[in-house]
């Protein structure tokens, strides 16, 4: 196990160093001058040459790329143009409201899911199996930024439950919550149905039905422990997908996280922050990844001794 | 096909593919036409699905809204399985070097969150058609290099590719003649997904702000409604049932088609 965790350990610092350099390149090569946009069009070139030396901008390319991965190993993306601090600090402000409502989705979409899926799979081609999967079908195809307003124009307009957007209490996690974690519901209830299915068919499961265990036993002790392996896999590998897809959701309720912070940046064209949370998302989703694969391996031996 | 989804899915997409094509000529109104006396109304015998916040008819927007929808799913879903196909056949193919290198620049764009690099690339290089495609492409193609290569690795030691070599056949005839007619089938499914994925993104970014501009797309007139949401909600509404079942058509098809192309596939309809 520990080789294995030391290759995958390994196999990371490509991969960083990669979404790194892809990023730091794109955000060089678009055109934009950030001098021009911290000082307006109208700066003496004097001051422009000033700041351009400041920032490092007219350092050749490589000794800027040189810089730039320095300063990653300490955290630092450069200084927020908007904000007049460093863009990391900015971004660590806005990250808890983010996490906060990428968990309360998980939940959200883990309470509809698992009990939906399980009964769809013990029930297959029952009315409840064809109408659950069908409305699992409708929730992935249902865009977050369709369903958010819906549920404000229901349960903000009409009926006045919950507040429309902001950040005040947990009744306004409420409706962001169940917009961004719909759609991961739908497709966890397909894979867990898919995955209990499959399990149902095993000779273990067979065995212990002969044995004369109770039809209850065979599903909670038998099937679902082996069943779920999978679909925690899925959990892990979707929670990256939920931190991009918090940028909609936020937008949509003002939830005041990276991901309006994202959009914010981008229209002050805030290049530090843009950066940064680019950056910082993406190591997410690759940290979320390898969780995942040693988690996986820690539960199933096959893995780390099949690719070992 | 005899799936009652996937028939569905096709009677859905043969409208959509009639608007996008015939659209201006379809629309009942000019799209862009100003009528603000009656901003606003709910639907009417003159304009079937109300009129928006400047009394532009909302059925003619949604019309010509198609194409733009239609034309940037193909144009990238087109490149990425185009390019995707190749590198991926080139990767299992070829082997050795050559696969681990491309193999690896696959994990590094994967390791992207495609929405959030599409909204950047936008954001920073202008709200455009092109830029769009650039965008959603430039990622797109990963998935499909993926799958292709994973097949082209199980077939590559099948009887029919050994026969093929030992009868002098060259690599490059190998990986055309005989690897590739073996994973457009998978190629396919992924494709149907792969245009209800990139449709979604194209109406994630308009709702933004960042889809074409002076044109009219289901995104944006979406994100236009939502100020109205209390007085006139068919606003929000219409668009987000077009977006919706735009994407559920491609859904029920790839469904369709995967059940159909996977024998060990547990269908649910």
């Amino acid at each position: 196990m520990i080789r294995y965790v030391a290759r995958r350990l390994l196999l990371l610092i490509p991969t960083v160093l990669g979404v790194a350099t892809l990023v730091f390149f794109f955000i060089h090569l678009i055109p934009g001058d950030p001098v021009e946009v911290m000082l307006g069009e109208t700066a003496e070139q004097a001051d422009k040459e000033a700041l351009a030396d400041a920032l490092g901008l007219n350092d050749p390319l490589h000794v800027q790329y040189g810089n730039f991965l320095l300063g990653l190993l300490k955290g630092d993306v450069g200084d927020s143009f908007f904000y007049k601090k460093p863009a990391t600090e900015v971004l660590l402000e806005r990250l808890g409201a983010t996490v906060e409502l990428a968990l309360a989705a998980m939940l959200v979409a883990l309470l509809i899911a698992i009990p939906i899926g399980v009964v769809a799979a013990v029930k297959q081609y029952g009315a409840f199996d064809n109408v659950s999967m069908l409305a699992a079908l409708i929730g992935v195809s249902m865009p977050n930024f369709w369903l958010g307003p819906l549920l404000i124009w229901l349960f903000s307009l009409h009926i006045e439950w919950f507040p429309p957007g902001g950040r005040e209490g947990l009744g306004s996690l409420v409706l962001p919550a169940i917009t961004l974690g719909t759609a991961l519901a739908a497709i966890l209830s397909r894979m867990t149905r898919a995955s209990v299915l499959e399990v149902l068919d095993e000779d273990f499961v067979r065995t212990a039905r002969a044995k004369g265990l109770p039809e209850r036993t065979v599903l909670f002790k038998h099937v679902l422990r082996n069943a779920m392996i999978p679909v925690l896999t899925l959990i892990g590998l979707q929670f990256g997908v939920l931190l991009s897809g918090a940028v909609i959701t936020e937008n949509v309720f003002s939830w005041p996280g990276l991901g309006t912070l994202f959009i914010e940046a981008l229209q002050s064209r805030d290049f530090p922050v843009v950066q940064g949370c680019v950056l910082y998302i993406s190591f997410g989703y690759v940290m979320v990844n390898l969780l995942v694969d040693l988690l996986y391996a820690a539960v199933d031996p096959r893995i780390r001794y099949g690719s070992s | 096909m005899r799936s009652p989804v996937a028939v569905i899915g096709l009677v859905l997409l043969a409208v959509l593919a009639v608007c996008a094509v015939f659209g201006p000529y379809l629309a009942p109104h000019d799209p862009g036409q100003l009528d603000l006396p009656n901003a606003l109304n709910g639907p009417s015998s003159g304009h079937w699905l109300g009129q928006d916040e400047l009394g532009r008819d909302l059925a003619s927007r949604l019309i010509v809204g198609a194409r733009t929808s239609a034309m940037i799913g193909l144009i990238v879903v087109s490149i990425s399985v185009v390019f995707g196909t190749l590198i991926g056949l080139l990767a299992g193919a070829l082997g050795g070097v050559v696969d681990q290198a491309i193999m690896r620049v696959v994990d590094i764009l994967l390791a992207f969150p495609g929405i959030l690099l599409a909204i950047a690339i936008t954001g920073i290089l202008g709200p455009s058609r092109g830029n769009i495609i650039f965008a959603l492409s430039l990622l797109g193609w990963t998935g499909f290099a993926r799958l292709v290569r994973g097949q082209v690795l199980s077939f590559r030691e099948r009887e029919f590719v050994l026969a093929a070599r030992g009868y002098g056949a060259s690599t490059g005839r190998i990986m055309w003649r005989h690897l590739l007619p073996n994973v457009l089938a998978p190629v396919l499914v992924q494709a149907t997904f792969g245009m209800a994925g990139v449709i979604l993104s194209e109406a994630s970014l308009s709702f933004l702000g960042l889809g074409p501009q002076g044109i009219p797309t289901w995104g944006a007139m979406l994100n236009e409604g939502v100020d109205y949401l209390l007085f006139a909600p068919h606003l929000s509404l219409v668009p987000g049932v077009a977006v919706m079942l735009t994407v559920l058509a491609f859904n029920f098809l790839g469904d369709a088609l995967r059940d159909r192309l996977d024998p060990r596939a547990q269908p649910w309809l």
